[in-house]
């Protein structure tokens, strides 16, 4: 008997996620088990089912790990952004270039005198 | 059931919120719509690697020519996901290529420019890669699944640019006053452009994308949004944006600004831009020295045993 994976969706602009797997000799059986082993419960939108042999698997974590420093391709590779903003604000104000025109009352000129943790911060 | 009831049941279903799937039965407005918007998508993320790309070499440092060349594979890789997602609604793959070539298909106004200076990819990071991320935000709740899906994860890729751009931004405004007047020169240069951007004020009774929730904002909208994120950002940095008008009104509840003129963006996006021949000969060229990859492709024994 065939073993099948079993991807189901949340919601229908979800990607495909796998859930688990059934064993099944056909098409029709692998998604009627596949319905009543995972989806009795309001679990999704919709599910597929692969079976194993024709999932191809990478298997290679070796191959996707960094050889080298790769944080430019991360977010954190970019830390301190709050930092940076007070700091480049600062030397702004100095020079008197901080432009002061009507804008939304909670975009405030960046307060560069005290360190403050704001939301939009990092 | 006549083509008629069948469209406004579909419109009724999109309207409640429904999604449409690539093998559901949609009217062919929607198919058309949704193919030369999603084509027009991707046709701006390949074009729109160039600008950047004509950077790599001359980036500042090794970290930025690093970042700057995974960003350019980054929307390749974007644009490659979008054409996946339009050849299902019935255009062919080689078709959307060689129509764009060709300069039949369009892609976005501020893809058609020069990039001068390093201020310029700071500009572009920042500034583009931000405007994009407002509206590419925007279309997350569209009523087309498969785009949507793919959207996720290039809003993902998109905050990460952005996040870049910014850093490019503050490391030029903390340094010396040269380059900051790089970056403000760069400012004033994309400024219109980027206004165009987000296309014309237009009536939203009219827009045939809203009609079909394949768009969810106004162009208005989403460059209010623009606005409320980054003006208050250069005006903190010292930078200031070539536009007098430029305000936010309590009262009204929206930024007042200086409308672009609108026939240089029709003439760009129609493919008179200052960059639009030299860019478009470029991809040309790319395209016919890679045949032989198609080519290999098309022979591999993988294929001809299936
Ligand atoms: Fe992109
Ligand atoms: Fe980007």
């Amino acid at each position: 008997m065939d073993r099948w994976e079993v991807f189901g969706k949340r919601t229908l602009d979800d990607p495909w996620t796998s859930v688990g797997a059934v064993h099944a000799p056909d098409r029709e059986m692998a998604l009627l088990l596949a319905k009543e082993s995972f989806f009795r419960h309001g679990e999704g939108v919709d599910f597929a089912v692969v079976r194993l042999d024709d999932l191809h698997v990478f298997g290679r974590s070796d191959l996707l790990a960094f050889a080298t420093d790769k944080t430019y391709r991360l977010q954190a590779g970019y830390t301190g952004m709050g930092d940076k903003r007070r700091r480049a604000t600062a030397k702004a104000q100095a020079a008197g270039a901080v432009i002061d025109r009507p804008r939304p009352a909670d975009k405030r000129v960046l307060n560069t005198s005290h360190r403050r943790r704001e939301a939009a911060d990092d | 059931m006549s083509y008629e009831t069948r469209t406004a049941e579909f419109k009724a279903a999109i309207d409640a919120g429904g999604m449409v799937e690539a093998g559901d039965w949609m009217p062919d407005e929607y198919r058309q719509a949704a193919l030369r918007f999603i084509e027009m998508h991707a046709n701006s993320e390949i074009m729109g690697a160039l600008p950047e790309r004509e950077w790599i070499a001359r980036a500042p440092s090794l970290r930025r020519k690093l970042s700057l060349t995974a960003k350019v594979q980054d929307e390749v890789g974007h644009g490659h996901m979008l054409y996946r997602v339009a050849e299902d609604l019935g255009k062919s793959r080689d078709a959307m290529i060689a129509d764009l070539i060709a300069g039949k298909t369009k892609f976005h106004n501020v893809f058609h420019y020069p990039t001068v200076t390093w201020g310029d990819v700071a500009v572009i990071g920042f500034l583009i890669d931000g405007a994009a991320l407002v509206t590419q935000k925007a279309l997350l709740e569209c009523s087309y699944a498969p785009y949507v899906r793919v959207l996720k994860r290039i809003c993902a890729e998109e905050s990460l640019h952005q996040r870049h751009g910014e850093d490019v931004v503050l490391e030029l405004c903390a340094g010396s006053d040269a380059q900051r007047q790089m970056f403000q020169d760069a400012v004033n240069r994309w400024w219109e452009p980027i206004m165009q951007f987000f296309g014309p004020p237009s009536k939203p009774e009219r827009d045939v994308l809203l009609h079909w929730r394949l768009k969810t904002r106004t162009n208005e909208q989403l460059r209010q949004r623009f606005f409320d994120t980054y003006v208050p950002k250069l005006w903190d940095l010292g930078i200031s944006v070539p536009d007098p008008a430029l305000a936010y009104d309590e009262a009204a509840g929206e930024w007042t600004w200086t409308q672009p003129n609108w026939d240089t963006f029709w003439q760009v996006v129609k493919g008179n831009g200052p960059m639009t021949e030299t860019r478009l000969a470029w991809r040309r060229w790319m395209h016919e020295a890679h045949g032989w990859v198609r080519e290999a492709m098309a022979e591999s024994p993988a294929r001809s045993a299936a």
